[in-house]
């Protein structure tokens, strides 16, 4: 395992990304940070291999809109190709970039003589070119084709030519078809292109080009591409801290928040990078508008190189917080329907609008949501707000998060053992780790001891440093990898080890890969049968793949070797529970809590089980007894005003969110379920009056929280943008026995009126609103005779959704549970 | 037929529209020597759909030519006039005389003693030159072969694109049809030239401008007219396994993924390549339910990703009368819409044609429209002399989207 793949020196300058011409960049970098396509990148080359070896020649054209990473591609793909020993011999690479244009097939050829003579100027001399240009205009082409292929003698020209599309329409027929002819009168040629679109000229059957290309599609980044980038990002920068933060599950919410909204394209996350802290990610609002100012020129000129119809058109785009019809832009623009719709079709071409349709209807929104950047302050103000809500909506709701299973690594155990032993340790080399580590400890820097105790494991080649850094790496900074590859030193050193054994388990099953968990605790239990943790890991594990019964097992087996475990009995529990053996699992929280009353997680875990239950009384009681353990934690009160409200005491609901006001004095990260609140208040209150009346107290709630002026310390959620985030999520539980038009409709009139004045609401109330409008169109449906869908009643009624631009609509169907929502 | 023997192929990467290396053009052998049989004879004009494998076909030709054989593969796409074209042929025989012949060859004289006049404006002394020009360099090159006994075949691609381009220039209709006349005068000319012209708009649409204008041609009549079909199913299936290999692909089954892929394509190489190369790129999954389902998609995909809308509209192109394309669509309707999707109906006749599309349009000029559109490549007739489309993909599409 090369260490330098994973770090790379930060010596001197800080690496450098030229975002928009990767041609520039470091090579090296390139390789450090290339995410998502080695696979693709692996079948080029061998394509391009083929070519440089056999008579075969591959045309590949990669296409995909701006900004996803085609130049970037190309880029490493060149240092690939002239890195490898098998081909680089037999091949001559000539680049024809973007920013150059033929305009005719003749200017074509000139260039690719030049890009060779750069490169190859033995075989290419430049002068030549200078005698060819000097010739007669109409032998220049044929002369230059001619030596072109000459010089080439056995070599394989491999052509990149950067957008195809462009260069074709600039050759007319006619340059296309000298193109054509002669790649394949020589076939010494192959090509790699790209293009940002699929053009006619690619697909139109009477033309040269006609299925002449394999076309490839660069996929946009996912969601989990967005974080791998920014974690190397990250790594190479040295900023350690911010690839911890990015490991937690709150920095994943983060990114899939950006993701949402910024999408695939790989530079918006280049340029982002070099803007973002662990605080400043972490508050989202912030640097999202630094990348607003970074790429507003870049969005400027994308918008300014368009004709004026159009950028009118992207213009109301860009004030309209909804999708919009031909129709309904052409009216916004005083303008004929058909000449708006055929530009909007063409902007949709070029990738500027997407486009969604319900029946003959089409509705038409901007493709990269960013571009509203590029107008001014109004436009603007809908991209924050959009963004906060999606901060709070990819925020994992941090309990929910741990609550499932606790496992146990082995290692703390050893840290005062070594210590104890670095204080007589000999050796002048191993004390200055060990003064580093007792520096860092002592500075509550936590986050470098990995590092330094990998440093020391590097110069002892002990099995049990490697496993302290491993441990610092897992539980500290959140790599798992890296954690991962310092157990695996260790297990080098000593196969043995159980703990090792274990503990790589452990990282595993954090990148949820349990099923190789599984296969490592197994040898850690084959060399220790009684090792308890190992046990109740496993169970952990199984449990993760939703295996109960086997995990209960497991968890049987660490309780005969440590009856008095209490993260086994609290983990029994919660397999017993998710089997639906509700007595056992409480039998086994009470267990839990008699070996240990402070267990914090499993009265919480009883309490959800009390409230699934509806036994309310039995959840209050949880809930106090977690109260009277940590009165500062706000998770057991909003859990209390919610049986409150379940059994309708309003009044005490009410009296317990005026205590939590006066309590709560830090800034909490988590504000109650507030989805769950709202929908019982909903569900109990008949009287349309008495239902504005609670809701507006609720709301009351988290505004007069979101005033309150916290100590600093860590940056939360606003407490009015949670609310809005759980209006939205409340739409899931709804009561469907009580859907009907007159009902739903009524809601929408109180969230309206409680909420209609506050501006932050405006987008939850909207997607509230489409919402119920979903659900209603949903109970029609349902009620209609089968035979006469189309789709299911679920898929049909989404069709009431389009009007919303992408991102919106994404949300709600997340939280009408049409789509799951990420973990 | 020879079958083909899976393991007898190799693995093989995809490569949707690329040069192949010959090896890989598959399927092939028996139509190849029976076109080295047929060359014995006469001269070939070969018209197929694109894409379906004809330069890979001749390409091979030139790479494993039969015994006493020389041939020359041109691609004549970018040429615009007669003169280019008699350049570019005389440009290719340089390179395959040997550099004795070079020196003293008639043509450098020609052309040394003809650049005046050839650059001259006078149109009968420029098309005589260009006519010289070929003649001239063609008798060098056969001088050159006698020694070794030998006959030469041209291999004169994409064919209709130049002709096109020439019946835009000036005077094109007579220049198009003087370069015709005179590419059949070649073999009485020269007895051991042969050519072979490929492409595949139909040279027919060609003859037909000509006839409009009034030239009463038809001067490809001595050229054995052939078309190429896709590949058996059985190297089709070959194709696809070897195909599925090379690129590593993971099926529950392999031959029935490489039986789905080759049949819901018609055995079409090109679209073996084709599927095989986006199932990667995309990483589906999935066995040959899916694969039908994948193709299927394309089918249907608004954004048309194999451009088989085409079929249809070009039917307003090629045939500018207005009578014609209603009863070509009419045609066309009938024949995809009876039956099942699955299983094409039996052909049918042109009695059956007639009466289905119950028009009282004569039979003659039934039949000649029916000509058209199997020349068109839309429809293919059986030995019984009934009419059926040529490709059930197309027909398929055909049945969505009519
Ligand atoms: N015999 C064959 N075996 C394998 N693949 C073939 C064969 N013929 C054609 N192909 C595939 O079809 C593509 C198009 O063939 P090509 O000869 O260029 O078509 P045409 O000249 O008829 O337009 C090739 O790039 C290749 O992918
Ligand atoms: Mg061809």
């Amino acid at each position: 395992m090369s260490k330098a793949s994973h770090y790379p020196p930060p010596a001197g300058q800080p690496p450098f990304f030229w975002v928009f011409s990767p041609f520039q960049t470091d090579p090296e970098l390139l390789e450090a940070i290339f995410t998502g396509r080695e696979n693709l990148l692996q079948d080029v080359i061998s394509k391009v291999t083929q070519s440089a070896l056999t008579a075969a020649k591959h045309y590949i054209l990669l296409h995909g809109p701006r900004g996803i990473g085609k130049t970037n591609f190309l880029a490493l793909l060149n240092h690939r190709l002239r890195q490898n020993e098998d081909v680089r011999d037999k091949i001559r690479i000539a680049i024809l970039n973007e920013d150059e244009i033929s305009a005719s097939f003749a200017q074509f050829l000139m260039r690719i003589y030049r890009a060779l003579a750069v490169d190859y100027p033995a075989e290419f001399p430049a002068d030549r070119l200078e005698q060819i240009l000097d010739m007669p205009l109409d032998q220049v082409t044929p002369t230059l084709a001619r030596d072109l292929i000459d010089r080439l003698g056995s070599h394989c020209l491999i052509l990149f030519i950067e957008n195809l599309d462009a260069v074709f329409k600039t050759f007319g027929r006619e340059g296309q078809h000298a193109f054509r002819s002669f790649l394949t009168n020589h076939q010494k040629t192959a090509v790699v292109a790209t293009s940002q679109q699929i053009s006619d000229e690619f697909n139109d059957r009477e033309g040269p080009f006609y299925g002449f290309f394999r076309q490839v599609a660069l996929k946009p980044f996912s969601a989990d591409d967005a974080h791998e980038i920014l974690k190397k990002l990250a790594r190479l920068r040295g900023q350690d801290d911010l690839v911890a933060y990015l490991q937690s599950p709150e920095g994943r919410g983060r990114v899939r928040a950006i993701h949402h909204l910024a999408g695939g394209n790989q530079r918006v996350y280049m340029v982002l990078s070099s803007l973002v802290t662990p605080e400043s990610l972490d508050h989202l609002v912030a640097p999202f508008q630094k990348l607003a100012d970074e790429l507003t020129p870049y969005y400027q000129e994308r918008i300014w190189s368009l004709p004026t119809i159009q950028r009118t058109i992207i213009q109301e785009f860009c004030r309209s917080p909804q999708a919009l019809s031909p129709s309904a832009m052409a009216r916004r623009l005083v303008a004929d329907e058909k000449t708006i719709g055929k530009q909007m079709n063409l902007l949709e071409e070029r990738h500027y609008l997407a486009k969604t349709t319900r029946g003959r209807e089409s509705f038409y929104e901007l493709t990269e949501p960013l571009m509203r950047i590029s107008f001014e302050v109004k436009e603007r103000k809908l991209l924050e707000i959009l963004v906060a809500f999606l901060r709070c909506w990819y925020d994992p709701a941090s309990y929910e998060e741990h609550r499932n299973r606790v496992i146990t690594d082995s290692a703390r155990a050893y840290i005062d053992a070594a210590i104890a032993h670095a204080a007589n340790s000999p050796d002048p080399r191993l004390k200055i780790f060990d003064d580093e580590i007792e520096k860092a400890r002592s500075e509550n820097r936590e986050h470098a001891l990995a590092k330094i105790w990998e440093e020391k494991a590097d110069a002892t080649k002990k099995a049990d440093d490697f496993l302290q850094a491993g441990y610092y790496f897992n539980t500290i900074n959140k790599d798992f990898l890296q954690a991962i590859v310092c157990y695996d030193q260790a297990l080098d050193i000593k196969p043995d080890y159980a703990d090792a054994w274990n503990n790589k388990g452990n990282s595993l099953a954090n990148l949820k890969r349990y099923e190789e968990a599984i296969a490592c605790y197994d040898r850690a239990l084959d060399i220790k049968p009684d090792y308890a943790y190992a046990w109740n890991n496993k169970g952990s594990s199984l449990a993760n793949l939703k295996r109960y019964e086997e995990a209960i097992a497991c968890y049987d087996r660490a309780l005969d070797i440590k009856p008095d475990y209490a993260d086994a009995w609290n983990n029994k529990g919660i397999s017993l529970a998710n089997l639906k053996r509700y007595e056992e699992a409480v039998a086994c929280y009470d267990r839990a809590l008699e070996i240990d009353p402070e267990f914090v997680d499993a009265l919480y875990n009883k309490g959800i089980l009390m409230k699934f239950l509806k036994r309310y009384e039995e959840a209050l009681d949880c809930y106090d007894r977690a109260i009277e353990i940590d009165r500062n934690n706000p998770y057991p009160w909003y859990n209390k005003v919610e049986s409150y409200f379940a059994i309708e005491h309003w009044h005490e609901a009410f009296e317990q969110l005026k205590e939590i006001r006066r309590i709560i004095t830090w800034n909490p990260v988590n504000f109650g379920d507030v989805a769950s609140m709202l929908a019982i208040i909903f569900e109990k209150s008949a009287d349309q009056e008495l239902l504005r009346q609670r809701i507006q107290m609720l709301f009351d709630h988290y505004e007069q929280l979101d005033k309150k002026n916290w100590p600093g310390g860590k940056p939360a959620p606003s407490p009015v943008d949670w609310f809005g985030e759980e209006l939205v999520k409340s739409l899931a539980k709804l009561d469907p026995g009580r859907f009907t038009r007159r009902v739903l409709e009524s809601y929408v009139a109180v969230a309206e009126s409680v909420l209609g004045p506050h501006p932050r609401m405006e987008l939850p109330l909207r997607l509230f609103r489409y919402g119920v409008q979903y659900l209603i169109r949903l109970e029609e449906l349902k009620a209609t005779d089968p035979r006469k869908l189309k789709e299911t009643p679920e898929k049909q009624a989404e069709s009431v959704l389009v009007e919303l631009v992408r991102p919106e609509r994404e949300i709600l169907r997340q939280a009408l549970g049409l789509v799951p929502m990420p973990t | 037929m020879p079958e083909p023997l899976i393991d007898s192929l190799q693995f093989m990467v995809s490569n949707p529209g690329g040069d192949l290396d010959p090896k890989d053009v598959v399927g092939r052998d028996l139509f190849i020597e029976q076109l080295w049989e047929r060359l014995e004879k006469q001269s070939v004009l070969l018209n197929a759909e694109r894409r379906i494998g004809k330069t890979q076909v001749i390409k091979k030709m030139r790479s494993m030519p039969a015994a006493g054989w020389k041939p020359i593969y041109q691609n004549l796409e970018s040429v615009k006039t007669p003169a280019e074209f008699a350049e570019l042929v005389y440009d290719e025989v340089q390179q395959h005389l040997g550099t004795k012949n070079r020196a003293i060859n008639w043509v450098q004289r020609f052309l040394e003693e003809n650049t005046a006049k050839y650059k001259d404006v006078e149109l009968g002394l420029k098309e005589r030159s260009w006519q010289e020009l070929i003649n001239a360099a063609m008798g060098d090159l056969l001088a050159a072969r006698q020694e070794g006994k030998g006959r030469v075949v041209f291999f004169w691609d994409e064919l209709p694109f130049m002709l096109q381009n020439i019946m835009r220039g000036e005077q094109g209709i007579e220049q198009t049809n003087t370069l015709l006349s005179f590419i059949r005068s070649l073999s009485d000319k020269f007895p051991d030239l042969r050519v072979v012209l490929t492409g595949s708009i139909g040279i027919h649409h060609i003859i037909a401008q000509l006839r409009k204008a009034r030239i009463p041609a038809d001067p490809l009549n001595k050229f054995y007219p052939t078309t190429l079909d896709p590949l058996s199913p059985a190297w089709g299936d070959a194709l696809a396994h070897a195909l599925i290999r090379g690129e590593k692909l993971k099926f529950p089954e392999i031959n029935a993924a490489a039986r789905a892929i080759s049949e819901s394509v018609d055995h079409f190489p090109f679209y073996i390549h084709n599927v095989i190369a986006r199932w990667k790129d995309e990483q589906r999954n999935g066995g040959a339910p899916e694969i039908r389902a994948f193709v299927q998609e394309q089918l249907v995909a608004a954004n048309d990703p194999w451009s088989l809308k085409h079929f249809r509209d070009r039917i307003y192109t090629y045939y500018p009368d207005a009578h014609e394309q209603q009863l070509a669509h009419k045609i066309l309707n009938t024949l995809a819409l009876e039956g099942d999707d699955d299983d094409p109906p039996q052909a049918q006749s042109v009695e059956e044609i007639q009466n289905r599309i119950a028009t009282d349009t004569d039979r003659q000029k039934l039949l000649a429209i029916l000509e058209k559109l199997e020349n068109d490549h839309y429809l293919k007739r059986s030995p019984t002399g009934a009419y059926h489309f040529r490709f059930p993909l197309i027909r398929r599409w055909w049945r969505l989207h009519s």
